[in-house]
């Protein structure tokens, strides 16, 4: 939740920009309220004693009028009476409920009295009555940042995403809260929805490297691994002393199978963090790609060094135990690797294989089978994901447009 | 171990564990430890270094091919025709395959080519489509002695039944006549060769129409019994069903992907003599569910019985140990050959079952689509096989490409078997939802590094190779008997290509004619070995493999240097070993089984 101060600086603000459009509606609209005009303006330049007379003046001939009540409101608010400005909003708003201004200004005032969830269908009402109203789209996109990011920690990705998207409806220029819709939509695998959200974000701030990190992750998620590798290329030219990215680049190369530029990509990421876990792994996948087995090894005990449970790193050395027919060993390591993660695929996979080589026939198959369950699993993940971004107007028996 | 989209989990490392709100994450920060994140994603001698010397060119990188595509100067003008519809049957985009083989026994290559046949728009379920205009007819190119083709298909009875799809050459009989197997969707058919230029329908006679949608056909004798028994891959239980998939967007509309439908079995018919076939998938034991497109088969384990390979789309590929008493094992997972290295499945297309790198072992190699590498699996002669993509460059090779028919073949004779692939992706629209792939894609030729390593040579191995076609069906065989092997290619609703191989290499060859007594005539199943002063080179002697399509059945071994061969030896189905001692290379042998 942002500080209260903020928000009263934010009311303050939008008070006296909107008493200054409320003058100016005034004035256009009728003439002979040259009154409220007057205290618009003495609003707009502090002098709030005299625009309370004029107010109190206008309302002693007109008790029942909208614009002064919501006026008055504004500089009741502005001299921190903030229980009689929200009635005479509430009166403003009673008196024509839609009239935008006093939405709005009851809204801000929620705000400022740290009761987000009571501005806004305030300020909503405000925006639907006039969308341009700056001061309440830029204060209801706030809340609705906020709420999404409340609702993110709680593990709600779908109300933060709802929460964005409509947040995104209000301010589709902020590239802020298009990072925030993007990295949400990463986290609920809509890669598709997600690159176009760090898309705009980089259009409206050119080389964000959040962005730049975050499009190219959304990339590697669509399995558009060249794309996603100039993103990561963009993002280490920004931040050069960044291990993670040269990782990261690293290991879109790896999915190019252009394995010797990945390895040098692993090696300045080690070389910037020389205690991380993750480019030793990487590093020890392509040697097992290539067969240097004992390379392989060394860079995975590296890795374990640093993260002895990590899974996917005993999963590996399980599989390079096992290619050298070390099967005892093979199958303690495959095994300690399903006891930390047992939807490792590979880690089923390679033990049902080592199984099969031992003569462990039953135990052999109820792995593969493992392995082939969580490997269909995984594609029907992908598939139901990408129907997802096909949209509703899908039918039952769509499906992803593969063969 | 490779790895299917990997999202970098480098993320979770310096700049913070994914902190929400940006503009308050910090900024990125080199020490700590970067964490791991989730896996999703994967003595030479002398003769043999001057042969791998001769093997390449002055540059010192491989012998390029030269492959010249000759179809219309050779008088062939064959067109597959898909029917393509709005409904996107997924039926017109899988293409029909091709056989090369001697029909007349004139020493010559013939060629006959499977075909579509119309589909309606939208075609009604239950519907079998029906070739009622010529152009849908299947055909059979008879080569003439100018090395022409003539087109004899109404002559030789072979116009065909509805949707054909593969080919499958063999006879069945031991007459001496080549027959042929036409799968198709719905109805299979079996033409028997009567040995003067025509062939009958004997289909019903023989039992073997099978049902569903049947794809790959593979002549085998599974039994040793001499005589050639029919193995036919079904793909999935498939029907015209209106079923959309893809974005609903005009344009959009994809072929489905295979998880929308139930897969179906292989179909096994004994061959019980006297033109009589019986059923026995189910009691053979090799009647488990697949989606099978590609069929290879040999004697991977060398236990004297024949294997059958089956390539099956997005889901583990089968192999069907034979057990040597009429049934068979499914071993593709516990072997290792039934998925990547990572535990994936991928699309199997074609497929092929040679040995590669001269050990004496058969290896397999399956073609799939973008995004998931070419599956090669090197037999490790234990009944295991280890997935080598990667070792041997495969994998940046074929990252991105789609393919189908794939044959082992060693163009340049330098004793090697290198790999000639057909390619295009499944969905025509493949261009619009991933602009990084393509529908249309040109041929792969990659030469064989002594069994190490593949390398593209395509680029610098003619101009077929930088034409993009919608490739399905490959046949190989000496077309033009030059001693260098040839190739046949058919596309998707698209016309064939006849690619003759005028490679500039100096090497010898040689090529051998197996003719069985004991065992089936065509002696598919035979394993013969020939020793140079380079080494042993290894084969089996089948008509399968590829994608639909059916092969010259003679044997072919490039020689490099050799201009002899100190020894072939052969296995016969029959059990029966032969030895012949020192050959003359560059001809074309015809070896008969020995009696005893």
């Amino acid at each position: 939740m942002r500080s209260k101060s903020l928000c009263c600086g934010v009311v303050f603000l939008a008070g006296l920009m909107s008493a200054a459009m409320s003058a100016a509606q005034v004035s256009k609209q009728n003439s002979n309220l040259s009154q409220l005009q007057d205290a618009a303006q003495a609003i707009t330049a502090g002098n709030l004693s005299r625009a309370d007379s004029d107010l109190q003046s206008v309302l002693h001939a007109a008790p029942e009028d909208y614009r002064a009540l919501d006026l008055l409101g504004v500089v009741r608010v502005l001299q921190r009476c903030e229980t009689e400005a929200g009635e005479l909003f509430r009166r403003a708003i009673e008196k024509k409920a839609d009239f935008a201004p006093a939405r709005a200004h009851l809204g801000l005032l929620y705000v400022q009295q740290g009761h987000p969830d009571e501005a806004v269908p305030q300020l909503r009402e405000a925006l639907r009555i006039d969308p341009a109203r700056g001061d309440a789209s830029s204060a209801l996109v706030r809340i609705l940042q906020d709420q999404a990011q409340a609702a993110a920690t709680t593990g709600d990705s779908k109300t933060a995403l709802a929460l964005l998207m409509e947040a995104r409806k209000y301010a589709p220029d902020n590239p802020d809260v298009q990072l925030e819709l993007g990295t949400i939509e990463l986290k609920l695998s809509l890669w598709q929805d997600a690159a176009e959200a760090f898309q705009r974000t980089l259009r409206l701030r050119k080389n964000d490297p959040l962005a730049l990190y975050d499009l190219g992750r959304a990339f590697m998620g669509l399995l558009d691994y060249e794309d996603a590798r100039q993103q990561f290329a963009r993002y280490v030219a920004v931040r050069p002393d960044d291990a993670s990215g040269y990782c990261a680049l690293g290991m879109t190369l790896a999915a190019l199978q252009r394995a010797p530029e990945a390895r040098d990509q692993f090696e300045r990421s080690i070389a910037l963090a020389p205690e991380q876990t993750e480019s030793y792994f990487r590093l020890g996948l392509i040697d097992l790609d290539a067969k240097d087995l004992d390379e392989a090894d060394k860079n995975l005990r590296l890795a374990l060094a640093r993260k002895p449970k990590d899974a996917r790193a005993l999963s590996a050395l399980g599989n390079v135990a096992f290619e050298q027919k070390r099967y005892s060993e093979a199958i303690d390591l495959l095994q300690q690797a399903i006891a930390g993660d047992d939807s490792l695929r590979e880690a089923h996979y390679y033990l049902g294989l080592t199984f099969a080589r031992v003569g462990r026939k039953q135990e052999a198959e109820d792995q593969l089978q493992i392995a082939t369950r969580l490997e269909h699993d995984e594609a029907e993940h992908r598939r139901i994901v990408f129907q997802m971004q096909d949209g509703p107007a899908r039918d039952a028996n769509s499906s992803q447009p593969q063969k | 171990m490779e790895h299917r989209s990997p999202l970098p989990s480098c993320y979770t490392g310096p700049l913070g564990t994914a902190k929400f709100r940006s503009p308050m994450r910090s900024p990125n920060k080199t020490s700590g430890t970067i964490l791991l994140g989730a896996v999703v994603v994967a003595g030479i001698g002398l003769a043999f270094a001057l042969q791998a010397l001769a093997a390449l060119d002055p540059q010192g990188s491989p012998t390029p091919g030269h492959f010249v595509e000759v179809t219309e100067k050779l008088g062939i003008h064959f067109r597959q025709q898909a029917s393509p519809t709005s409904k996107k049957y997924l039926l017109e985009t899988m293409g029909s395959g091709v056989a090369v083989f001697d029909y007349d026994n004139d020493g010559r290559l013939d060629i006959f080519f499977a075909n579509g046949a119309r589909l309606d728009d939208p075609t009604p379920k239950g519907s079998i489509p029906r070739k009622d205009n010529p152009k849908y007819w299947n055909r059979l190119y008879h080569q003439k002695s100018d090395g022409t083709f003539e087109d004899v298909t109404e002559r030789a009875g072979l116009t065909g039944f509805g949707y054909s799809t593969g080919v499958a050459v063999g006879d069945y009989d031991n007459d001496g006549f080549e027959d042929l197997y036409v799968a198709g969707y719905g109805r299979g058919t079996l033409y028997h060769n009567n040995g003067d230029g025509t062939f009958t329908d004997v289909t019903a006679a023989a039992g073997v129409a099978g049902s569903g949608w049947m794809t790959s056909a593979a002549w085998v004798d599974y039994d040793n019994d001499g005589r050639l028994d029919l193995v036919v891959a079904r793909y999935m239980q498939w029907d015209f069903d209106d079923i959309y998939c893809g974005r609903r967007e005009s344009g959009f509309r994809s072929y489905c992907h295979p998880d929308a439908f139930k897969p179906e079995s292989i179909l096994l018919f004994h061959n019980d003599g006297g033109g009589k076939f019986t059923e026995v998938s189910h009691k053979a034991g090799i009647d488990k569910p697949g989606k099978g497109l590609g069929l290879a088969i040999t004697d991977y384990d060398h236990d004297g019985f024949m294997d059958i390979l089956l390539a099956n789309d997005s889901m583990p590929e089968f192999l069907f140990h034979n057990r040597g008493n009429g049934t068979f094992e499914e071993v593709g997972l516990t072997s290792g050959a039934g998925l990547d290295s990572s535990g994936n499945t991928f699309a199997g297309m074609g497929v092929d079952f040679e040995d590669y790198n001269n050990d004496g072992w058969p290896d397999i190699i399956i073609t799939d689509l973008a995004n998931q590498r070419y599956a090669l699996f090197t037999n490790q002669k234990d009944g295991t096989f280890d997935y080598s993509t990667a070792v041997t460059g495969l994998s940046p090779i074929s990252l991105l490409h789609s393919g189908w028919g794939v044959r082992f073949v060693d163009y340049d004779n330098d004793g090697w078997k290198d790999l000639l692939i057909v390619q295009s992706h499944v969905i025509d629209t493949i261009e619009i939802s991933e602009p990084g792939l393509h529908y249309r894609e040109a041929p792969l030729l990659l030469h064989n590094e002594r069994g190490k390593k593949f390398v593209d040579v395509s680029a610098r191995s003619g101009e077929v190779f930088h034409q993009k076609w919608a490739a399905r069906g490959l046949a190989t065989g000496d077309i033009d008997n030059d001693g260098k092997v040839d190739a046949v290619v058919t596309s998707n609703d698209g016309p064939a290509w006849v690619l003759l191989n005028r490679t500039d290499s100096p090497n010898h060859w040689i090529t051998l004619n197996l003719v069985g007594v004991k065992s089936n005539r065509d002696a598919i199943g035979a394993q013969v070995r020939v020793s140079t002063a380079a080494g042993d080179q290894f084969a089996t002697v089948t008509t399968s493999g590829s994608y639909q399509s059916s092969s010259d059945k003679r044997l072919h071994f490039g020689l490099g240097t050799a201009d002899s061969i100190g020894e072939i030896e052969i296995r016969w189905p029959s059990g029966i070993r032969q030895v012949l001692h020192d050959q003359k290379a560059d001809r074309i042998v015809t070896i008969t089984e020995p009696i005893k």
